[in-house]
Order: structure tokens, then C-alpha cells, then sequence
């Protein structure tokens, strides 16, 4: 076939889906859409997006998917960058003053943090690349994390960006910016940026600028009523295997527009959706003759931006991030860029980009191969099964030219 | 001198030496063998060590920032010592240019040496200086003694043969190709040449020793209307 992938292969997808998850009670259900060369070879709904109600998965489910909203900011970011509002080593504080004097832990608990002065000033890079030293409150391992969980989170639900912004500013930071990689409310920040930089709320600008013109129709902050029947019921992990409701579709905070528009996890979407998103990516920054972003914003946000060449495990503060996962894997802005195969041990290829969603919703884009994988589901937290991996072998198992 | 040879990057009147180094290897005078060698065969007719009574009414002011923000006169092109030929023939700052003879000394770097059937130098002389020589691979910012004049900040970048030499836009921090070499002038013009994307850019104004943030934005806006 035109787009050199096996069919007879790609169909080992749902095999291996259906029977490993679904069938065993671990995934409720999933979608799965991969493409090449421009064209969709593979685009395959297997389960229940809603078990309680008996919804099967559809080609249109509507999904949380959390941290791929990062991708949209940090391109949003990009867009502004492209017309000279900023520069990537411009400190954050010459835009949000906030940021200026904001310092770094040292020791001790909240609110008798022992603090130093950050040795250089936090740039927009920090933020686009999660190396500006904040956090985000999902680990107990240290005092600054445990403070985001109590204080923070709850500041990102109820305040504005513009609250959110000055709360954080005055939090410690875990690190000095740049000295290394910590995945933290940085893309938050980012979306922060794009509505002082614009003058335009950050929900206004994805809308104007990216979702309307690109036709992603059901990527927003919020499920509205008339698309309820399409919104997918989100799952936990149960002690014996199974799963259990996280959250319902009908009582769901999604129904409502949230105050804090986070650019970091907020947006919902399909499959499609974000298909056309990655699409304008692979082309180069183009969609149906519109130009959202240049060739060489997408190079650069593509290209590791970690010091030395390092790669997110060997940067990384954090120790649930330094595992082998993130091994022969950099971080740009905005995405995970694969750097070497075999260190990541991953049928993959060099500049691969990618990301995930809390979720376990995932996506990646590999230029050489011209090949586009969305992965939908809805399982909290990514960490539970190891699919994206196992996804990546199959779809590069199915090339055949 | 302030280092050993070779032990770290300075930004130095070496160019100085290089200028009086043509000059004995080719036993002329310098303004004379760039006339001949690169001026006439380029078409660069408004380039030299200094502006004839001719073209004066085309000889733009040179500004000093102020501390306010804004600029106060720096040289006024009248009474400018542009004027007259220089004794000492500056090759590390003494010429005179304008945007389109620049593109043409840009264009012959990016078509590998050669400009209108002119070849001025090799491809692969081209390609040599346009390589990284710090020892090591080494960045600008990595090979910078303490307290150099400058490039303590250009990370990277590395330094070819006359060119600074991006070698990495994560790095870097900006839009671009890896290859693409440039430099600027002390009165804040500057120009680059990108191989990869097949990009000259000559970029004019007279503010002397400026700190603006102008070069950067200027790469982000040209490779941002990248339409291919």
C-alpha cells in the first residue's frame, strides 16, 4: 500500500489491545490511529469508552488528554515567537515580574522553607523545556512537591493564570533554572505567557489561532452539552487488575469551563483532532494552505534543548523521571525528542517526537518515517502499563519499505 | 600575549595581522589586493577604507546609545574621519560597505566561491572556513578566556575561519541551521548566510556598540517567513 505500512501487521494492534487489555479487564477500551506519508492506514476503536453505560469506543470519543495538552501551548508560545515577542533566553520575568526575585529550596517545610537565590534568572527556554525548577505536586519526594499538592493545585483549579503565576512566583524553586529537567507546571506558565504576550485569554488564542483554523471542532477546555454522548468515562487502576470509575462524563468537572485555563492539562480532544494538529507538524507547519508555524520553529522545537546533549534521565531531578524510560531520549520545547534508539531501547528513529497524557493517551511523530500514532484511552495514571512502548514496536514492525 | 596559542578564543585585532599577512605573502598593499581580488571582481563598488567627496550624500551617521534608550550622534559622515584613507588598513574593522555589496560578498560565500563566473575561492576553502576550528569541537562560549572581549555567551557556536559557526540550535536557543555563519559589525550591522536553507541576510543600521537584541530577532523573523 501507498503509505508502506503492512496491513496484515497493523492489525496485530488490535489483536495484541484487544486480548492483553481489554479482554483482561485492564482498559475499558481504546483508539488507536496511525498514518503515513500524509494518509490514514490504521484507525481502530476496540472497547468501551463508558462501561457503566455500555458506550462502545467510537472514532469520535472525546478524551482527556491531560499533558498532550503541552504540545498546543508550547506552539501557541512558538507562534508568538515567530512574529518577535520574545526571545527564547529572555527571562520570564521581563514579561512577569513576578519571577524575578523567586528563590530556591534549600531545606526544610512549608512555610519555613530555607531558601538561596537562584544563580541566573528563569528564561521562557526553562519553561518550554521543564528546566526552569519548578515542580508539579504528584510525588512526596520532596518539600517543594508537597507544597505544590496542597497549595498549588489547589490555587490551578480556582484562580486565574494570572493567580496561579503570582502564587507560584512566590514558592520555592526546586532548582536553580537551567541545571535541570523536572516535568512541572512550567507549560502552565507558558500558557500564562501567551495571554500576556497576545493580550488574549489562552482558551481565546488556541481557539483563534490554532483549533477554528485547523477544524480541530471538539478540542476545548470543556465537554459542552450537545457532545456529552461522546465523552469517554475516565478510569483507575484497581489493586486486583481491573479498573474502577475516576470519573464519570455526566458529573465530570469538564462540563464546565474551568477559571484556570491550563496550558500544561486542560484541553480535551479526539483522535482526529489531534491528528490534524500532528499532521500540521510533520508538513512542516502547514494545514490546508495555512501557515501556523515555520519549518525551522518546528526544527527547533524538535531539537534537544537539554545542556550537553543529555538526555532527560541523565538531567532529570526527579527519580520517577531518570528511569530507563527517558533514556537516549532529549526534551525539547514542548516534546520528548528521541536521540538514540538504542539507548532508549526503542524500535524508534533519531528525532522522533512524542509525548503523553496522564491519561495513558499518547502520540508521537517520527519525520523520517513520515509516520503519525494517536493513542487514546482513558486509564490514571500513564504510568500503570507500559502501552506507548509496546505501540512503538508494533506500528515500526508494520514499515515495510 | 594574554593566552598560549590555541588555548582558548579571545576576539582579538588578529584580523589586524591577517590583513598585514596579505600584504607580505602577496606584496601588496592591502586596500589594493582587496580591490583587485575581491571589490572589482564582486561588483562591490562602494566598498572600502573610506567614502570619496562622491558618495558622501549616501554616507550614514553613526549613533551611541544614550542612557535613556535612545541615541545621540556618534560620527557625522561631514566631518567623519571616513573621509579620508587610512594609514593603518584595518583589516578587523576599516571598511565601509552597503547592504547590496555585502550580498554580494554573502551570495559568493553561499554559491561555494564563486559569484558571475567569478570563483573567488575554492568550495572546499569555503567549507574549511566555514568548519568549527576550536580545539575540540569546542563552542565560543567554551573556548572564551575569562574575561574575553566577548562570545562568553555564545554557546553554541563555534568559530571557523573569519565566521562564527552555529553548531547547535538547541544550543544555540534560536531558529536556524546548523552550518549557518555570520558576524556583525561593532555599529550593530550584521549578516549571515545559511547553507542549509540557501539564506543570505545583510542587515544595516548605525547604532555603535548597541546592546540591542536586533540580531536575534532578525533570525527568528527571517526563518519564521520560511514558507517551504
Amino acid at each position: 500500500m501507498a503509505t508502506g505500512l503492512s496491513s496484515e501487521r497493523l492489525k496485530r494492534i488490535d489483536t495484541f489491545l484487544q486480548t492483553r487489555y481489554i479482554d483482561t479487564g485492564k482498559l475499558s477500551g481504546a483508539l488507536t490511529l496511525v498514518a503515513r506519508r500524509g494518509e490514514i492506514a490504521h484507525f481502530s476503536a476496540l472497547g468501551n469508552m463508558d462501561e457503566e453505560r455500555g458506550k462502545p469506543t467510537r472514532k469520535d470519543t472525546i478524551y482527556r488528554i491531560y499533558s498532550m495538552t503541552k504540545p498546543l501551548t508550547s506552539v501557541a508560545l512558538m507562534m508568538l515567537y515567530e512574529e518577535g515577542r520574545f526571545q527564547l533566553n529572555d527571562p520570564v520575568h521581563k514579561f512577569l515580574p513576578e519571577w524575578e526575585d523567586t528563590a530556591v529550596w534549600v531545606s526544610g517545610e512549608h512555610p519555613d522553607f530555607k531558601t538561596r537565590p537562584q544563580e541566573r534568572p528563569m528564561t521562557i527556554r526553562d519553561l518550554l523545556s521543564h528546566q526552569s525548577g519548578l515542580t508539579y505536586g504528584f510525588t512526596d519526594s520532596n518539600a517543594v512537591d508537597r507544597t505544590y499538592q496542597k497549595l498549588v493545585r489547589e490555587k490551578m483549579s480556582d484562580g486565574s493564570l494570572a493567580e496561579g503565576s503570582m502564587f507560584m512566583a512566590g514558592m520555592p524553586l526546586l532548582f536553580s533554572p537551567g541545571t535541570a529537567w523536572n516535568y512541572s507546571v512550567s507549560t502552565d506558565m507558558c500558557g500564562y505567557l501567551v495571554e500576556v504576550l497576545s493580550g488574549q485569554k489562552f482558551d481565546e488564542f488556541l481557539k483563534e489561532r490554532i483549533t477554528a483554523p485547523l477544524g480541530m471542532i471538539d478540542t476545548a477546555f470543556s465537554v459542552p452539552d450537545d457532545k456529552l454522548e461522546r465523552f469517554a468515562a475516565n478510569y483507575s487502576p484497581t489493586d486486583d487488575g481491573g479498573i474502577e470509575l475516576q470519573d464519570d462524563p455526566e458529573t465530570s468537572n469538564y462540563r464546565t469551563s474551568p477559571k484556570f485555563l491550563a496550558g500544561g492539562h486542560g484541553l480535551v480532544s479526539t483522535a482526529s483532532d489531534y491528528y490534524i494538529f500532528l499532521k500540521m507538524l510533520l508538513n512542516g507547519g502547514v494545514s490546508d494552505g495555512c501557515r501556523y508555524l515555520s519549518r525551522k520553529t518546528i526544527e527547533l522545537m524538535t531539537t534537544n534543548h537539554l545542556p550537553d546533549g543529555r538526555s532527560i534521565s541523565d538531567h532529570a531531578v526527579e527519580e520517577g523521571w531518570s528511569d530507563s524510560i527517558f533514556d537516549g531520549t532529549g526534551f525539547g520545547l514542548g516534546f520528548s525528542v528521541i536521540l538514540d534508539p538504542a539507548t532508549a531501547q526503542l524500535a524508534s528513529s533519531v528525532g522522533q517526537y512524542a509525548w503523553g497524557g496522564m491519561a495513558s493517551t499518547a502520540f508521537w511523530v517520527d519525520p523520517e518515517e513520515e509516520v503519525i500514532v494517536v493513542f487514546m484511552t482513558q486509564l490514571m495514571p500513564s504510568t500503570t502499563y507500559p502501552i506507548d512502548r509496546e505501540l512503538r514496536a508494533l506500528v515500526n514492525a508494520a514499515i515495510e519499505d | 600575549m594574554l593566552f598560549e596559542p590555541d588555548t582558548g578564543w579571545n576576539y582579538s585585532i588578529g584580523t589586524d595581522v591577517c590583513g598585514r599577512l596579505v600584504e607580505v605573502l602577496s606584496g601588496k598593499s592591502f586596500d589594493v589586493f582587496l580591490q583587485e581580488r575581491l571589490f572589482d571582481p564582486l561588483g562591490m563598488s562602494d566598498t572600502g577604507f573610506s567614502v570619496p567627496d562622491d558618495k558622501i550624500s549616501r554616507f550614514a551617521a553613526n549613533y551611541s546609545p544614550t542612557e535613556d534608550g535612545g541615541f545621540e550622534l556618534q560620527d557625522d559622515p561631514e566631518m567623519s574621519t571616513y573621509r579620508q584613507h587610512p594609514t593603518f588598513l584595518s583589516g578587523g574593522a576599516g571598511l565601509v560597505s552597503t547592504a547590496s555589496d555585502y550580498y554580494r560578498f554573502g551570495q559568493m560565500l553561499l554559491n561555494n566561491g564563486t559569484l558571475d563566473g567569478n570563483r573567488i575561492l575554492s568550495r572546499k576553502t569555503v567549507e574549511l572556513m566555514t568548519s568549527n576550528h576550536l580545539s575540540g569541537g569546542r563552542s565560543i562560549s567554551e573556548s572564551a578566556v575569562p574575561g574575553a572581549v566577548a562570545g562568553s555567551d555564545m554557546h553554541g557556536y563555534g568559530f571557523g575561519l573569519g565566521f562564527g559557526v552555529l553548531q547547535d540550535v538547541g544550543t544555540a536557543q534560536i531558529a536556524g541551521s546548523p552550518g549557518q555563519f555570520y558576524w556583525g559589525g561593532a555599529a550593530s550591522t550584521l549578516f549571515w548566510v545559511d547553507p542549509v536553507e540557501k539564506m543570505v541576510l545583510v542587515f544595516m543600521t548605525q547604532l555603535y556598540l548597541g546592546e540591542l537584541p536586533a540580531w536575534q530577532e532578525l533570525q527568528v523573523l527571517v526563518n519564521a517567513a520560511i514558507d517551504d
